[in-house]
């Protein structure tokens, strides 16, 4: 019993240790112990006859399968798809990528040319263009391509710059006087209100409607410098005076315009002596309650003189062009300073009508151009395009340059996020492999 | 990795199809045979290899020689095949039928016609044998004995650790050989 027993221990140990016999893995001495231990025990010995006929057969046992060719064939296609969409796949990530930087270098040009923020490039509009056409020497730093002359936008455009101007100039003043002006505001109508108190004082002491009517006339001559001769005489003649004037000399056709004040019982007179002046175009008659101006006198008379210090401190810096728009400017603010004296001196003894008189010159015929044939303006039609186009190009090579800086940074702090993410990526993997032992393939 | 291999597997991973066959080709008889062995049947088998050769295409970039080649991509073909196995819940596959139809037969021509009998039977029952183990075991068992990776490179392609491996291989042994002494007239066995 005690020797079945040793017998069947001896046979554990064996059986433990029988895979690495047989895979040849056992020390020297554990080789002699397992042998010692088989010529004793047929029961082992037929285990490991059986272990190693069995591990005989199982070896190369399937060293002489073939892959069917159908199976063979199906792969190989497989494959063959797969790499053909691969490339179909990084064609289109190449071809979207470049389209998709196309698209923003294109968008980018164009909201930086609208907002005429590429250096050196031509504006298409707003303020500083008229500015720049009608003073003849402003330059706001741009290449100012002239419009079309339009003489209708050119005389108010010229009101609009010297307001412009001055506004600019107010609002380099310190925050004592509030502006509110859009750069278009029609003289009677008051572009500065401050001074509360002085308004409210003068719109308690209001009590009757005052109505003031004014005119305007638009008018044709072919004796152009003559006719303007004869009205600043009628206007003498009728104890008028002129408010403000404007000529344009620059275009084949002249023009000029007028505002100017006449006492209010005198208008009807007058307008009948202008019908004198060249030939009548149009004539528009208003009458308007000119109450709120009235009360507003004395409060905007305060105002005004504010401005006019502030003229008079801004001409003692200003130079060149600002110097003159602001002279303009100052004149003007007299001229209003001094009416308003009359209007408050005078009460209702005298009201002034306002008229605006516009005079064009006509009988100049523009010299006939031959008309273009086919050719020639489908050539010029060509350049123009072909001139677009250009100057696009090189707005974009003007955007690449404004956006590359914005670009590399964009592109380098990618490169950052993509450096930690693939890092962070790697950290987890590892983790994760760790903790179950496994790889992800 | 070999120098050709390492080209090949350049060109591959540039979307060269025809390198990744010339690649492939020495192994896909190894892979096909894995994916008998552990597939439901020979149809699972030839979907598990072509699945494993695009996952090994798609792959190809991420593969860094950390083991060699045909390790990793035992390693994939074997995942593959487990995959299909748990998709499919099948757990006892028995493709021996699939490889008789195959029309595999034994390989040793010097073998006498009655020996050759005697080893086909062998192999039969062997195959039948391998075949109820369990996929764990089984795919142990089949990389070792029949196609001889060691133990190192069993560890690398079933993603695990080498004890885990023996033990594996230990257990899927001894099951075989209670089957196999059940036929005596095959193997010889006296007694247990």
């Amino acid at each position: 019993m005690e020797n079945e027993m040793k017998r069947s221990d001896e046979c554990e140990r064996f059986y433990n240790m029988i895979n690495a016999y047989l895979d040849g893995e056992l020390t020297e001495e554990e080789i002699a112990q397992a042998e010692a231990h088989l010529k004793a025990c047929d029961s082992c010995r037929e285990e490991v006859r059986l272990a190693k006929s069995m591990l005989e057969a199982m070896n190369g046992l399937d060293d002489d399968i073939q892959v069917p060719l159908k199976a063979q064939a199906a792969w190989r296609k497989a494959i063959r798809k797969e790499a053909a969409s691969k490339k179909t796949k990084r064609w289109i990530r190449a071809v979207s990528s470049v389209a998709a930087a196309f698209i923003v270098l294109v968008a980018s040009t164009v909201v930086l040319r609208e907002t005429n923020a590429l250096p050196g490039r031509t504006i298409t509009g707003g303020l500083d263009t008229y500015a720049a056409v009608y003073d003849g020497s402003y330059s706001s730093g741009a290449d100012i391509r002239i419009p079309p002359a339009d003489n209708a936008a050119a005389i108010p455009m010229t009101i609009a710059y010297s307001e412009a101007l001055f506004a600019k100039s107010m609002r380099q003043m310190p925050d004592e006087i509030i502006m509110e002006t859009d750069g278009d505001i029609p003289i009677d109508q008051p572009a500065v209100l401050v001074d509360d108190a002085a308004y409210q004082e003068s719109a308690e002491n209001s009590a009757s409607t005052v109505l003031i009517r004014s005119a305007k006339r638009i008018c044709e001559t072919t004796m152009f410098q003559e006719e303007i001769e004869n009205l600043s005489e009628l206007v003498v003649e009728y104890d008028g005076y002129i408010t403000e004037e404007a000529i344009d000399y620059a275009n084949v056709q002249k023009s000029a315009y007028f505002r100017i004040s006449v006492p209010d019982d005198l208008l009807d007179d007058f307008m009948k002596a202008l019908e004198n002046i060249g030939t009548t175009v149009s004539v528009n008659r208003l009458t308007e309650d000119m109450s709120q101006y009235y009360y507003d006198a004395e409060a905007r008379l305060i105002s005004k003189r504010q401005i006019a210090d502030r003229l008079n401190a801004l001409i003692s810096e200003a130079d060149g062009e600002e110097l003159s728009a602001l002279s303009v400017q100052l004149e003007d603010c007299y001229n209003e300073i001094d009416e308003m004296e009359r209007l408050l001196k005078t009460g209702s003894e005298i009201r002034y009508a306002q008229v605006e008189m516009t005079l064009m010159e006509t009988g100049v015929k523009p010299v006939p151009t031959p008309e273009p044939s086919l050719s020639e303006r489908s050539s010029s039609g060509f350049k123009q395009s072909m001139n677009a186009i250009g100057d696009f190009f090189e707005d974009m090579v003007v955007s690449m340059a404004i956006i590359a800086p914005v670009a590399i940074a964009a592109f380098v702090l990618a490169i950052i996020i993509g450096c930690i993410v693939v890092a962070v990526k790697k950290k987890n993997q590892k983790h994760s492999d760790n903790a179950s032992g496994k790889e992800e393939i | 990795m070999h120098y050709e291999e390492e080209r090949l597997v350049e060109k591959a991973i540039l979307g060269d199809s025809y390198a990744f066959e010339q690649l492939m080709e020495k192994h896909e008889s190894k892979m096909y045979a894995v994916a008998l062995r552990m597939c439901a049947n020979r149809e699972d088998a030839q979907d598990c290899l072509q699945d494993a050769m695009i996952r090994i295409y798609k792959a190809l970039p991420s593969f860094k020689g950390q083991s060699s080649f045909s390790t990793w991509a035992y390693r994939i073909t074997m995942n593959t095949c487990l995959d299909d196995l748990r998709r499919k819940k099948v757990r006892q596959a028995a493709s021996l039928d699939a490889m008789l139809d195959l029309g595999w037969t034994p390989s040793d021509e010097n073998d006498t016609p009655e020996r050759h009998q005697d080893n086909a039977e062998m192999r039969r029952a062997i195959s039948k044998a391998i075949q109820t183990l369990p996929e764990e075991m089984r795919s142990a068992v089949v990389l070792r004995d029949i196609q001889g990776f060691s133990y190192d490179e069993i560890a690398v392609i079933l993603s695990t650790n080498v004890g885990t491996v023996k033990s594996r291989i230990s257990r899927g042994r001894e099951k075989l050989r209670e089957i196999l002494s059940r036929q005596p007239e095959l193997f010889g066995r006296r007694n247990v």
